[in-house]
């Protein structure tokens, strides 16, 4: 009896013990009653293509001045185009009239401006240079445009005999810039000075397709244009990282120095006679040949001023046709025009790719001028893209999807929504955590690097769905996450 | 109270880290509610971020619903948060809520988290929520994440260390209750065994006597009653074995005298009457041996009272001398009285009269014909000394510390002829005692033997 009461006083002492041992130790705790508010159900909204070309910004338009030689700066609501091109939809608004603007080549922050051939004639030096700023300060103004190159026709425009370059920041006292051009042009003629411009030039991008320009700042130490930069193109893109250079460094790609002829039709040819160690290289490099004339086509004509065409011979065989991959290219007598490349200047914009640890890889890559500005695009870009634009990248998005099943991408009030469709949830059903992440947020992210878009929500067959596959919470838009982007070194 | 300090102690110092927490939190969330409405993901995060790099800790930027929007970790983004704090916030049941979280297990903050021996938190975390506004709206929740496991891992080292040590204080509490309680009650159980085992006959038991307390008082004073009582026992056996041999012996005698007689035929009157003397003497004899063994029972059970009165020694022994002179000089024994104080006791007149006829009686006896007896009377201080010394053959000197025994006699044969009961010796001691006296036997062989009888003056 004296122990089973010892026993029990033991267990009771124990316990009170233990029970004490279980404090909070200032940790509060407690139930909650509360609970998270729900989303709004929003009706069924079956989003079909893309209307985020749609969407308007306010723009700065730089009317010119003719008789005060200035620029008046006027803000408007700008729409895009039909063809979602907001800087010749800014332009046409500038000059009144679709008449005035033949195209606007927008490609990776350069804006190739195409006046009518006669913009420039019968203008003065002045004029055609208030005309050049009125056009670049609207652009630039633009968000994503960084540099403005205008042509008259195909041909780069010149101001006091000099080539007029590249664009890159506003300009707004007209006849100071008019004044320095011209003291330029002194100093140049007399020799010993050396020439510095903005120039776009073009490489070619990896994934084989397009060519980006670069625009840099090149030094003319005479006026053989042609040949420094051709010499700018063989050193290689400097901050374009998707891009490679069409020539190793330290080759003397020209055989003789360029010299220019005018045909019997009055057209002035760039005559560029090449080394013949050129083709073996191309050959050896898998460089497309059709990227290296391109990349020099269009970087020669962005600048040279008055140039109509270049005609290449290599080893003294005049270049007449090349392989453009989906057709052949004929240049008649060998005269390589602008427009031969027109459809091979892509833009670039920043895409995401998978890692194994939930995690993205962040690269720019080169995809079609359209697609580098449109969120209907960017996404199927992505998907097409893949795992093949690199070796050692995988796509966000799982096997069985395709562009098809993007139905549709809608844009307001800064919120992009992303219509799925039902084949895109049930290929993502088998996805762990850290595959829904990548995928959701590689569509995130780089739908938020087009401008104007700052969350992206999804729709699957235009109904909301609570996730796609467990995870990520899709009622409500999502804001991009920059701290799932992990480094990855491009040049392997 | 060991543990309400513990408490105490944690919930200031969490309360602390609580308060920076919501410091930091609430001007955060007002810094951050532009950038979120304004879907300015680079602006949110570098306000998040710079707060959680310089705070150690970690920020997340929750829409109204509770989807994680920003996170500088890059962990919880797009997932939904239903701790409890963001489901109050967001409910607008209040404005700020905090809670504790251990996010060891899956890196993310469900299992809410407190001070317990019972769970091994790995990574204790605060976790502050608070509203997020703009024009009075509620557009989100700010939570502010900072690690507290090193406050835990303290409050959580002092709680094990006290708990420790109650631990070690109750083991030594019951090691020294259980000492204590065996020290109270093993002596108890040792002394009832005793008296168990006393009680079923077994009168050498004894108990085991350990230190020097109040219970090996108790068990030394049974081991003396032990003792006693089994050396009155065995007194008792050895009298009542004695009584009977003394009570046999004139019975037998009678026995085999008047047996002789019947088978006499005719009977000799002379051998008859002969007999019959003898058969008379061992009745006598049997008589005196009933009389003094009556006279001791009397004295044991306390039933002998003594008739005091003051006693003048030397008339006292003039008188018994006078009685055994003739007894003295059929022997041819002298017998001398040297008193040379008078002296008086308080005593029974009586019972001091049987007891110096008793020692002069047998002085006369175990002395050879021409012998001397010399009767001495005395005071010493307050004692008065009576010695009775005879010029007799002596008692050996192994037999000097039994004379006062019952029935023990140096001589037997000699005693009985003498007519000797062997209860002499022994009722002259117990009434010498009876009187605060005592009474010592010096002998030496060949030579003689002296009793000394002291005896108190005054009671």
């Amino acid at each position: 009896m004296n122990r089973r009461i010892r026993l029990m006083a033991l267990l009771a002492a124990a316990a009170m013990l233990l029970t004490a041992c279980s404090g909070r130790g200032g940790a509060p705790q407690g139930g909650s009653s509360a609970s998270l508010p729900e989303p709004p159900v929003a009706p069924e909204n079956q989003i079909l293509g893309d209307d985020s070309a749609s969407l308007a910004r306010e723009i700065t338009l730089y009317r010119a001045s003719e008789a005060a030689m200035e620029l008046t700066a006027v803000i408007r609501l700008i729409s895009p185009g039909a063809d979602g091109n907001l800087t010749r939809a800014a332009l046409e608004e500038l000059f009144g009239a679709r008449a005035a603007i033949e195209d606007v080549e927008f490609s990776s922050g350069a804006a190739t401006v195409r006046l009518p051939l006669d913009a420039a004639a019968g203008r003065s030096d002045s004029d055609c240079l208030l005309l050049c700023c009125s056009i670049a300060n609207t652009l630039l103004g633009i968000d994503g445009v960084e540099a403005v190159n205008v042509l008259s026709g195909d041909r780069a425009i010149d101001i006091c005999g000099l080539p007029l370059g590249t664009f890159t920041g506003l300009n707004g006292n007209i006849p100071a810039l008019y004044a320095q051009l011209q003291s330029e042009r002194e100093r140049f003629a007399a020799g010993g000075a050396v020439l510095e411009r903005s120039a776009c030039l073009y490489f070619p991008a990896y994934g084989g397709q397009y060519l980006l320009p670069e625009v840099r700042t090149v030094s003319f130490p005479d006026e053989d244009y042609a040949s420094a930069l051709i010499e700018a193109l063989c050193a290689g893109p400097q901050t374009r990282r998707c891009c490679f250079s069409f020539a190793p460094e330290g080759i003397d790609l020209l055989e003789d120095a360029p010299h220019t002829s005018v045909t019997s039709g009055g057209e002035r040819v760039l005559e560029l006679a090449l080394s013949p160690v050129l083709a073996n290289y191309l050959a050896l490099s898998g460089i497309e040949s059709w990227q290296f004339y391109g990349s020099l086509v269009l970087t020669l004509t962005s600048f040279l001023p008055e140039l109509d065409a270049v005609r290449v011979s290599i080893g003294g065989q005049a270049v007449t046709e090349c392989d453009m991959g989906v057709r052949l290219a004929r240049f008649p007598n060998g005269e390589m025009r602008r427009t031969d490349f027109d459809s091979c200047a892509g833009s670039s914009a920043w895409l995401y790719f998978a890692r194994d640890d939930g995690n993205l890889v962040r690269l720019e890559c080169a995809v079609s001028r359209a697609a580098a500005t449109s969120a209907g695009s960017i996404l199927p870009a992505m998907i097409t893209l893949g795992g093949s634009y690199l070796p050692d990248l995988r796509s966000a998005f799982p096997e069985g999807i395709g562009p098809e099943d993007l139905l549709g991408v809608s844009v307001a009030e800064g919120v992009a929504t992303v219509n799925l469709s039902g084949n895109f949830y049930c290929q993502c059903q088998s996805l762990d955590a850290h595959g829904e992440r990548s995928l959701i947020y590689a569509m995130v992210n780089a739908l938020t690097e087009l401008d104007g878009i700052g969350a992206v929500g999804f729709l699957v067959e235009g109904r909301q769905v609570e996730s796609l596959a467990g995870s990520i919470y899709l009622r409500t838009p999502l804001l991009p996450d920059p701290g799932l982007v992990r480094g990855y070194a491009p040049d392997a | 109270m060991a543990f309400s300090l513990i408490q105490l102690v944690g919930e200031n110092l969490f309360t602390q880290r609580v308060r920076d927490d919501q410091r930091i939190a609430e001007t955060l969330s007002e810094q951050i509610g532009d950038p979120l409405v304004a879907l300015d993901i680079d602006a949110l995060l570098a306000l998040a971020r710079g707060v959680a790099d310089e705070n150690g800790a970690r920020v997340l930027v929750l829409d109204p619903y509770g989807v994680v929007q920003a996170d500088t970790r890059s962990e919880l983004s797009g997932t939904r948060l239903s701790n409890r704090e963001v489901e109050r916030v967001l409910s607008g049941s209040a404005e700020s809520d905090y809670g504790f979280y251990d996010a060891g297990g899956s890196g993310g903050f469900w299992v809410r988290s407190a001070l317990s021996l019972y769970e091994n938190v790995r990574s204790m975390n605060g976790l502050y929520a608070q509203a997020i506004s703009r024009g009075g709206e509620r557009v989100g929740a700010l939570v502010y994440i900072t690690p507290v496991q090193e406050i835990y891992e303290n409050l959580r080292s002092i709680q094990l260390q006290i708990l420790s040590w109650m631990f070690v204080v109750l083991a030594m509490v019951l090691i020294v209750s259980m000492y204590i309680m065996r020290a109270v009650t093993r002596p108890i159980g040792d002394l009832s065994e005793g008296i168990r085992k006393m009680s079923g006959g077994e009168l050498s038991a004894r108990v085991e006597v350990r230190g020097h307390n109040e219970f090996s008082d108790l068990a030394q004073a049974f081991n003396s009653m032990s003792e006693r009582i089994e050396a009155l026992d065995q007194a008792r056996s050895q009298f009542v074995s004695s009584a009977s041999h003394e009570l046999k012996t004139p019975l037998s005698t009678m026995k085999i005298l008047i047996q002789t007689l019947l088978y006499q035929d005719p009977i000799d009157p002379g051998m008859a009457k002969e007999f019959l003397n003898d058969a008379n003497q061992e009745i006598d004899r049997l008589s005196r041996i009933v009389s003094d063994l009556l006279t001791l029972v009397n004295i044991d059970s306390g039933g002998m009272k003594l008739n005091i009165e003051n006693i003048r020694l030397r008339a006292l022994l003039d008188e018994q001398i006078k009685r055994l002179l003739p007894l003295a000089r059929e022997n041819g024994i002298e017998i001398e009285l040297e008193a040379r104080d008078e002296v008086s006791v308080p005593g029974d007149s009586l019972k001091l009269q049987q007891v110096i006829y008793n020692v002069i009686d047998n002085a006369i006896k175990y002395t050879d014909r021409g012998g001397v007896v010399r009767v001495q009377l005395s005071r010493s201080g307050k004692r008065a000394i009576v010695r009775i010394a005879d010029t007799g053959q002596g008692i050996p000197e192994k037999d000097l510390p039994y004379i006062f025994d019952r029935f023990y006699r140096v001589d037997k044969a000699r005693s009985r002829a003498t007519g000797g009961t062997g209860l002499g010796l022994s009722i002259v001691q117990q009434i010498v005692q009876l009187h605060g006296g005592k009474i010592q036997a010096d002998s030496t062989l060949g030579e003689g033997t002296t009793f000394t009888i002291d005896l108190p003056i005054q009671p």
